[in-house]
């Protein structure tokens, strides 16, 4: 792809993104409500990990502090992900409508184009309370300014990881679409599974549990490990191995993709 | 026939059609209860690791703590009506709700028809699971015999799914007034569930804030039905919390009525 390709590729997103904050600014009391939920959403769960952690000095050798660590780079990648694709929703809605041709026969790379095609801005407060809490848990911690530089910069390699990670998870999920038009329920388990990424993954201690979490969706990716470069100090086995993942997760799911399109029949023509 | 008998067996055959319509997408609405048991499984590792540490939590025990994630899964699926207030806000915006107005149909009742064939075809996969995780959790869970307890804790439930379904069409019913009322509903589900302690037990919050919670309905939805199943309330405290459901049933039907005639002022049938 050349440089034009790449300018073209953004200003597409960016005028989906200008599209998107219009839409919702029809309606600003509803969009401030929204802003409500979001917000209230995170700190429920800061909430639930202050009340458990007034009982316990930690959970699976992880401080209240470290803890926060995780919520916030589960937010992060959360809010990422919304702001960018808005959980993929695009595939399911045009499937379901039909509508998936119009966005197919459009000069664009039809994945990037349905990953963009929804984008909800005030999840944009996501990242604004991880950013709150991660400063806030910072603060506990009394690095040097050189380790500081170290830690964060593995921080934000692995944060990107757990977006690719979690955006490739999401794509496949969503391609079930093009063969089965009724595949809530697995958007609902992948949902209910993601949830679990904003609790340390060392607390699962059982084996299968551990190897399905571990493996089979890589949860731990999308909050525990980024948070360990912080918390425990940066690992280079890790990173490569994150790395490996998301370009890894990130090619299979564009060939999950492009197989689901071959099974799309279609529903309006 | 007398004419109040039709008028209930036109409500039946909504009822049954919702339902039957459901069989559709009974796999989905299994996969769908499937998802809830991940949650359930992240919660019951939590507080296991929590307890393996803590003996006692502000008066919960590990069984009584177990107890109230799995009995309280089933009382919020089985009070549940899977997104009420999107269906209300699409029969304004779409202007269907014509179709109700020009016919011999009460909205409200109509919307109860349907909601009721929705939870009977939902609660066959919720019972069925919830019969599965009390199975295999039962060395960890908290049997209550007690038959006056569990009327009364069923009793709790049936009037929790009236107020949940009352609070879904007074939200929905904002679509008279608002293009978009997704953020209202979204933000509605969250601190409801926050109030109604299906986050956590209200118990391990401040003192001042479970008696402000004791204000609204929202703690007799999940939280009251709970603590009287696992014995922290008495009869007549439970029968007591019937009667505040009651009351708030009756309120909010009066708030119904007056949005709903206020709303019909507003109303531009669009889409017809």
């Amino acid at each position: 792809m050349n440089h034009m390709a790449y300018n073209r590729y953004i200003r597409i997103y960016l005028q989906k993104v200008k599209i998107s904050i219009m839409s919702r600014m029809v309606n600003p009391a509803n969009f401030f409500v929204l802003l409500f939920g979001v917000v209230a959403q995170a700190y429920i769960s800061i909430y639930f990990l202050k009340v458990v952690y007034g009982y316990v000095e930690n959970i699976s050798g992880w401080s209240y502090e470290q803890a926060l660590l995780v919520i916030a780079s589960f937010l992060f990648i959360e809010g990422l992900i919304w702001i960018t694709t808005a959980y993929l929703s695009g595939v399911r809605n045009n499937v379901r409508n039909g509508t998936l041709d119009t966005q197919l026969i459009k000069p664009v790379d039809s994945q990037f184009l349905i990953s963009v095609w929804r984008i909800d801005p005030e999840d944009v407060m996501r990242i604004v309370v991880a950013f709150i809490i991660f400063l806030q848990a910072a603060g506990h911690f009394h690095y040097s300014f050189a380790d500081w530089v170290v830690r964060t910069f593995f921080y934000a390699i692995l944060i990107f990881d757990g977006y690719v990670i979690f955006y490739s998870i999401a794509l496949m999920i969503n391609s079930l679409y093009c063969w089965f038009t009724e595949a809530g329920g697995m958007h609902m388990i992948f949902e209910s599974v993601i949830r679990m990424s904003q609790y340390p993954t060392d607390i699962f201690n059982q084996s299968m549990v551990k190897y399905l979490f571990s493996s089979l969706v890589p949860i731990a990716f999308i909050g525990t490990i980024p948070a360990k470069a912080i918390a425990f100090g940066p690992r280079f086995d890790l990173m490569i191995y994150a790395n490996l993942l998301a370009f890894l997760l990130f090619i299979i799911s564009r060939r999950v993709w492009h197989a689901g399109l071959r099974a799309y029949s279609s529903a309006s023509s | 026939m007398r004419l109040s008998e039709i008028s209930m067996n036109k409500y039946a055959t909504i009822t049954k059609n919702e339902s039957q319509r459901l069989m559709a997408y009974r796999a989905n609405i299994a996969a769908h209860s499937f998802g809830h048991l991940f949650e359930i499984m992240s919660q019951v590792i939590v507080w296991s690791v929590i307890y393996s540490k803590a003996t006692i939590l502000n008066g919960y025990t590990f069984q009584q703590m177990m107890t109230y994630v799995i009995v309280g899964w089933f009382i919020l699926f089985a009070t549940s009506n899977y997104g009420f207030e999107d269906k209300v806000a699409k029969d304004i915006h779409q202007g269907t709700l014509s179709n109700f107005l020009v016919k011999p149909f009460s909205y409200l009742r109509y919307m109860t028809a349907i909601s009721i064939g929705r939870i009977s075809f939902a609660m066959v996969v919720v019972v069925s699971l919830e019969v599965i995780l009390l199975w295999f959790m039962r060395a960890n869970l908290i049997f209550n015999n007690s038959v006056a307890h569990l009327l009364i804790v069923l009793l709790l439930m049936f009037f929790a799914y009236f107020i949940r379904l009352f609070f879904s069409i007074l939200v929905g019913l904002a679509s008279f007034w608002f293009v978009d009322i997704s953020g209202f509903y979204y933000s509605f589900n969250i601190i409801s569930k926050f109030l109604s302690g299906a986050f956590f037990p209200l118990s391990l919050l401040p003192a001042a804030f479970v008696k402000t919670s004791m204000w609204f309905p929202f703690a007799y939805t999940f939280f009251v039905p709970i603590q009287l199943y696992l014995g922290k309330l008495t009869l007549s405290q439970g029968l007591q919390a019937v009667a505040i459901q009651l009351a708030w049933l009756l309120g909010l039907y009066g708030i119904i009525k007056i949005v709903w005639y206020r709303g019909l002022r507003k109303y531009e049938s669009a889409g017809i």
